[in-house]
């Protein structure tokens, strides 16, 4: 209808994109990488890289794909609000949850 | 200059085009018929809820009416229902669909067809839940918290399992209605205002209702990843809850992801009543909230807070210590917020020029009674004394002085209040005022003896008190809290015969604004037609709540006026 | 004038409003709520996980070959839906098809293959039941593989949506929807294949 496409368009008009096709082949690589220090570093010791190159990815789908880099305060609020939740829970769960398992 | 699509233009000046009665009245995306349909399906969960309550404290005062199974299922569904089924529809399904739109200047929800699909997963949930009841087998009886071990294994614990599964998709399909609407309620409110109806000047009934969305939100989801490991074990067997010899699992972590949620749950109940009660004592009070900014910040920082006092409920559940201390600390702190927001409710009286309507009865009543149950809650988070209290029928009285204010007196000042506005009638003012006294009356012979019980170590959810000897003497609190309550539910069935009568035959109400008030609802017709404002726009011009204001002579300047459409396109 | 279908809800130029479009707000909304859900999952495995590092060299089990598959379709993925999206803003809605079309092809093949892979899986005993690890596995990797499904759906469902109505909105909310899940997956492929 026409004038949703006109409302639409004036707010994506400021648009710019990123360049895309790029970002996916650092994406690539990261996970080529992660998959490789994974197998020298072995399954124990992986944990820091691995989630650290995850980090690096996600960051890279957030702000660029998702276009979290160029979204006003209210969207970025809504993704960042969840990620507080993740904390609270992880760490507030785990005095109770650590402790009871080990028997 | 506001140009309106070509599209009003062809709609309104061809009339209303007739829609069938199936998608005017049953699959409807008008927000107002499905907060009607809201209401009425919470009304009919109410009394199904209540009912079972009359028949277990029948039980209570007369041991041996329900066997102890029953008993437990009846306990448990009159919990869940009284939350999920009733609370949360009435409060954000009914009022926040009514009225959101119409309070902001909008002609309807930013997604109506979600609305609408919102409204039947709702009502299938009813359905679903329901028939758990029935089922062969038996209803699910593991109490509303639905804590395992015990739900995790129902078929070695509880003889039942088809009426847990049942039990936890009606919660699922409830959670899932709830959130939909909530996607609608929090969208409509930022994005679809009137123009000069800024943030500061929405009526605190709008600002309750996103807060009420937005921390459910947030707290129902990870609850939702425990219902999914918790069907999981029930189903397949798994255990994430679940404990067996060379097996791990861990009821606390559905305890702490219960209460994560539950807690939270509480305030996206008490908001939106908050919300209605700051909307009807303004009015009868011929007053503006007392600090409009105070109410709406203690508020946001109480919803904040409240994702970080949840495990006071778990105090001996045998948590850290050290982390139950913590929460002790944030849960006496929580209370300062909302001590400020009912400073203010109680200040808003001040000065004013009170009538006592029968919403403005019962908005106070709720007021009153609310402040008890705030108070009684402090025992309850303070660590030390909740070892006594917790589990014993203090907290019974303490969370019905809560939730019973807010589901059923707030609620019902609301219905007085609005109802000339939805339905175009009135309901008479004596019975009114009469029903708001008895309800009164009874409410507390019911519920104020559970704090003596609870002092008295009476334990919550047993079947009968007369077989524990220190527990025998009271037996007569149970008899007159049980007469209580029969009286209690009895008034309100005819409270609803009154309130269904009134729709259709009650006095009518032509005047849009009959208690003078100032908010954006009251300058459409009564009741609304589809697409609320005609041929007009509301314009804001002030803030909500111009009451008596300073210096002029008028007893109230509304916040808006409605504009005619200028430049309307023909098809 | 041009035939406009009639609406439910009337279209004003100003609303009083976040400078957000309604359409993208509303869907974050529903996005951040997700998110926490697969996050309330993921919390209560990496606490077990913590718990219980013994029990995770059960990963050695895992194919990461397989998910490694997995991975780069999800990438790809989240390639063509972002590209779908930036054609939406030009316009071109033909591209915008194909583009969605491909990121669907990489939704069912992704749900293929972790399908194979849990056959296979089963076939060597690793069932749900066995211990903490697999039923964490199955539980998370499941719940992820049913939300890629539903963002296959929803692409689909927006692939037909397109057909009547140019909204660029719609685009940009399916493909948010993916690179959500996408997201999500960075997180489990580590943690159940890679540690």
């Amino acid at each position: 209808m026409e004038l949703e496409k006109e409302k639409s368009l004036k707010k994506e008009e400021a648009h710019h994109h990123p360049p895309y096709v790029t970002i996916y082949f650092i994406l690539l690589i990261l996970t080529f990488a992660s998959i490789i220090v994974a197998q020298l570093v072995g399954r124990e010791s992986s944990p820091p890289f691995v989630f650290t190159l995850s980090t690096i990815k996600a960051l890279l789908i957030a702000l660029f794909y998702m276009h979290l880099k160029y979204e006003n305060r209210w969207i970025i609020s809504l993704a960042i609000i969840p990620l507080i939740i993740f904390v609270i829970i992880l760490f507030v769960f785990m005095p109770d949850i650590l402790n009871s398992i080990k028997m | 200059m506001s140009q309106v699509a070509s599209v009003v233009g062809h709609h309104l000046e061809s009339g209303e085009h007739e829609m069938s009665f199936i998608r005017k009245y049953i699959f409807s995306t008008d927000h107002k018929t499905i907060g009607k349909q809201y209401l009425l399906t919470g009304v009919v969960m109410a009394i199904f809820g209540g009912a079972l309550a009359i028949f277990f404290r029948i039980n209570l005062a007369n041991p041996g009416f329900l066997t102890d199974s029953q008993y437990n299922a009846f306990v448990t569904y009159h919990g869940a229902i009284m939350f999920f089924w009733v609370a949360m529809p009435i409060l954000l399904g009914g009022f926040g669909n009514m009225l959101i739109p119409l309070m902001i200047g909008a002609r309807d929800m930013a997604f109506p067809t979600l609305n609408m699909i919102s409204f039947w997963t709702f009502f299938l949930s009813s359905v679903v839940l329901v028939i758990s009841f029935f089922v062969p087998g038996g209803a699910f009886s593991g109490g509303w918290t639905v804590y395992p071990p015990l739900s995790a294994d129902p078929e070695r614990f509880l003889g039942a399992n088809l009426g847990t599964v049942l039990f936890l998709l009606a919660l699922a399909l409830e959670f899932a209605s709830m959130l939909m609407g909530g996607v609608n309620f929090i969208t409509t409110s930022l994005t679809l205002r009137a123009k000069g109806l800024s943030l500061m000047r929405l009526p605190i009934f709008v600002w309750m209702q996103v807060l009420a969305s937005l921390l459910f939100m947030f707290s129902v989801t990870p609850l939702i990843a425990g219902a999914i490991m918790l069907l999981l074990d029930i189903i397949l067997g798994t255990h994430f809850f679940r404990v067996e010899a060379g097996k791990v699992g861990d009821p606390i972590l559905w305890q702490h992801l219960f209460w994560f949620f539950g807690h939270p749950e509480v305030y996206v109940i008490l908001f939106p009543a908050l919300g209605i009660l700051f909307e009807v004592i303004t009015t009868f009070a011929r007053r503006p909230v007392f600090s409009y900014k105070l109410v709406v910040y203690a508020s946001i920082v109480a919803g904040i807070l409240s994702f970080l006092v949840w495990a006071h409920h778990q105090f001996v559940a045998g948590i850290n210590p050290l982390s139950a201390t913590g929460f002790s600390i944030t849960t006496v702190l929580i209370s300062v917020p909302f001590s400020m927001t009912l400073v203010a409710m109680g200040l808003t009286y001040a000065g004013g020029s009170i009538r006592f309507t029968p919403a403005m009865l019962f908005a106070t009543f709720a007021f009153a009674m609310f402040i008890i149950g705030g108070l009684t809650g402090l025992p309850l988070g303070a660590v030390a004394s909740d070892i006594y209290f917790h589990d014993t029928y203090f907290v019974v009285g303490h969370f019905h002085y809560t939730v019973f204010t807010i589901a059923v007196l707030s609620t019902i000042a609301g219905v007085y209040h609005w109802f000339p506005k939805m339905f175009g009638r009135r309901i008479n003012d004596t019975f009114g005022k009469i029903h708001a006294w008895l309800t009164l009356i009874f409410y507390n012979g019911f519920a104020f003896p559970a704090f003596f019980l609870g002092m008295a170590g009476h334990p919550r959810r047993y079947a009968t008190a007369l077989e524990f000897g220190f527990l025998q003497k009271y037996q007569w609190i149970h008899e007159l809290m049980t007469i209580s309550s029969i009286l209690l539910l009895a008034t309100q069935i005819i409270f609803l015969i009154v309130f269904f009568y009134s729709i259709f035959a009650g006095k009518e109400e032509t005047e849009p604004n009959p208690w003078k008030s100032t908010t954006l609802e009251w300058l459409a017709p009564s009741p609304p037609p589809h697409l609320n404002w005609g041929a007009f726009t509301p314009v804001v011009e002030r803030g909500p709540y111009e009451y008596a204001s300073n210096g002029k002579d008028v007893d109230f300047i509304p916040q808006g006026r409605l504009v005619k459409i200028e430049h309307m396109q023909k098809a | 004038m041009e035939e406009t279908k009639v609406l439910d809800r009337v279209e004003y130029e100003e609303y009083e409003s976040i400078p957000v479009s309604f359409r993208k707000f509303g869907f974050w909304i529903f996005l951040s709520g997700e998110i926490v859900i697969l996050g309330g999952i993921v919390a209560s495995g990496i606490l077990f996980r913590l718990s219980y590092p013994e029990w995770f060299a059960n990963s050695e089990h895992t194919n990461f070959i397989i998910s490694s598959i997995n991975t780069l379709v999800l990438l790809t993925g989240s390639l063509t839906a972002v590209l779908a999206h930036k054609y939406a803003t030009f316009h071109d809605w033909n591209k915008v098809q194909l583009f969605l079309g491909l990121t669907a092809l990489c939704g069912f093949t992704f749900v293929g293959i972790k399908f194979i892979e849990y056959s296979i899986e089963i076939h060597h005993g690793f069932i749900p039941t066995r211990n903490v690890f697999w039923m964490f596995y199955f539980g998370i990797t499941g719940l992820h593989g049913l939300h890629v499904l539903a963002g296959t759906l929803i692409i689909i469902g927006v692939m037909i949506y397109l057909r009547k109505k140019k909204v660029i909105e719609a685009v940009e909310n399916a493909g948010l929807y993916w690179h959500f899940v996408d997201i999500v997956w960075l997180y489990i492929f580590p943690l159940f294949y890679l540690t």
